[in-house]
């Protein structure tokens, strides 16, 4: 499947894919924010950043717009196994917790939550 | 290292040993826990000499387990390779085979024991498929469960420890008011959890191998099923709390009322309630007696002489000395073996009048005994963080101490 070498590609040549599901409005806010940040661990590694919105105005370098089903194909895998550990989705789920819990509750601050992303 | 796991690590290493794959290899173990301890001793015993034990948390860079070196991943590539083979018992044994091979490690590297049955770092169709295969025998659990407990929301613990529980059931009855559910079903591994669920009161509890949960937890992320929640601080992979601890210490049970079950701060604890007196708890002498309890799962042991001194100690005042346990463990020397059930212990504490035990989840379970209760941490770091034991999961009206080098016991 095409999709799925294109990942094996950036997974090998990236160290860490954040992709955030921007379709949430919240969530769509964070990688704005990541974005006007730009969080100092970011200069360390090679990082890509996905979400399915093209609305980054801020440096774009490193943003990868991708299509739903692009994004359908790579959460499936996710959801399937743990294939790599140089993969972070930003969504809500009602299965589990995560630091948006700790960003709702004012434990984090956003620029906290965005370098415990990237380590 | 629970015993299943054990029996597998030396299964693993007679196969290894029988195979002559070992024969003349200078042996590296990677990522210092308290697994990798145990498989240093094992081989030790086996007159092995293991090289280093690799870990990436530069905080343990220089020092050693009994005389192995803690050194950088890096540290292998200035061997000759051919002649290396790295050991792996920790967790993330995908994570680290994939770091050697990145950083071009030509060796062999081989996994003892299989903790983590959900990675594998391959995209291959075989593997996909195979995957596959272990995400639908989840779901064909999950559909048993979820028809013999209709309406209930379901709870999967995802790891066998017994303060997980504990924090998990401190605050679930807050959790199912917020998502409106009168009703669930824990599913825990393992029978002394179990007992951690039913001191909260009646409750739905069923009892899982770790494979199955493993696949039942794989399964319900793979079909997004809204009516199970998986209440852990770093397990299964796609649970990112921990990774706020690089940044903030958070202790664990906040971890898990605000993190887990996005509860607010302040949010009061549950206490347990439902325990029972041991049945010889007269044979106890009332408030002139000492529960110790040195054995841990997956906590780093402390020295025997520790524990000899302590022992010693109270001996000398005229109190009579127990150690918990359970299943083959041992007694210290000089004292008594007693083997309370989960519900029963607080009782055995409290006619005794004092504990002192490794920090582990049974010192969760003793929060609310009447005695005098002294938790003791060894000195390590929570995971690959900055922060100490001490730090995550210190003890309210405890005597919490931390026992380093110099560690001397002393009564209060």
């Amino acid at each position: 499947m095409p999709e799925i070498e294109k990942l094996e590609k950036y997974l090998e040549e990236y160290s860490l894919i954040i992709i955030f599901d921007d379709r949430n409005e919240e969530i769509s806010r964070y990688k704005l924010a990541f974005f006007e940040s730009k969080p100092e661990s970011c200069n360390q590694k090679k990082v890509m950043v996905m979400g399915l919105k093209d609305d980054v105005t801020a440096d774009k370098k490193g943003y990868k717009i991708i299509t739903e089903q692009e994004y359908n194909i790579i959460l499936r895998l996710y959801r399937m196994y743990e294939f790599t550990d140089r993969l972070r989705i930003v969504d809500f789920s009602f299965q589990y917790g995560s630091m948006l819990n700790y960003l709702s509750n004012d434990m984090i601050s956003q620029e906290e939550y965005f370098e415990a992303l990237l380590h | 290292m629970d015993t299943e796991h054990y029996k597998e690590m030396v299964s693993t290493l007679n196969e290894l040993e029988q195979s002559g794959e070992l024969n003349g290899k200078k042996l590296y173990l990677f990522g210092h826990c308290n697994a990798t301890e145990e498989l240093a001793d094992l081989l030790i015993e086996r007159h092995y000499n293991p090289i280093a034990i690799l870990d990436n948390n530069t905080a343990k860079h220089g020092k050693n387990y009994r005389d192995i070196p803690i050194e950088a991943p890096q540290a292998i590539l200035s061997d000759d390779q051919e002649k290396t083979f790295v050991c792996i018992v920790a967790r993330a044994y995908a994570a680290m085979a994939s770091q050697l091979k990145r950083l071009g490690y030509k060796g062999q590297v081989r996994k003892l024991v299989d903790y983590n049955s959900y990675a594998d770092y391959s995209l291959s169709e075989d593997t996909i498929q195979r995957m596959k295969a272990r995400e639908a025998a989840g779901e064909k659990k999950l559909h048993t469960l979820k028809k013999k407990y209709l309406d209930c929301l379901v709870i999967l613990c995802p790891f066998s420890a017994l303060g997980d529980i504990y924090f998990c059931m401190s605050y679930l009855k807050y959790f199912l008011e917020k998502r409106n559910k009168g009703k669930c079903v824990v599913g825990v591994i393992g029978n002394a959890c179990a007992q951690v669920v039913s001191l909260f009161g009646e409750n739905n509890v069923e009892i899982f191998s770790q494979k199955d949960m493993d696949e039942m937890i794989q399964a319900a992320l793979f079909m997004r099923d809204a009516d199970i929640f998986i209440p852990h601080q770093d397990r299964p992979y796609v649970v990112d709390l921990s990774r706020a601890l690089y940044k903030k210490l958070i202790p664990l049970e906040q971890i898990y009322c605000c993190g887990v079950f996005g509860l607010p701060k302040g949010t009061k604890p549950i206490e347990p309630f439902v325990f029972k007196d041991y049945p010889a708890l007269g044979s106890v002498p009332e408030g002139k007696a000492v529960i110790l309890s040195p054995y841990a799962k997956s906590v780093t042991t402390l020295p025997e002489s520790i524990w000899q001194r302590i022992v010693e100690c109270y001996r000398k005042q005229g109190y009579k000395c127990y150690t918990n346990v359970a299943g083959d463990e041992r007694p210290l020397e000089e004292t008594e073996a007693i083997n309370p059930s989960i519900a029963e212990i607080k009782s055995v504490v409290e006619r005794a009048g004092t504990f002192i035990g490794i920090r582990s989840g049974l010192c969760d379970v003793l929060r609310t005994a009447r005695a005098k209760k002294t938790a003791l941490y060894p000195d390590y770091n929570y995971c690959d963080t900055q922060w100490k034991a001490i730090d995550m999961y210190a003890l309210e009206g405890w005597d919490n101490r931390v026992v380093k080098d110099d560690f001397i016991w002393r009564m209060n």
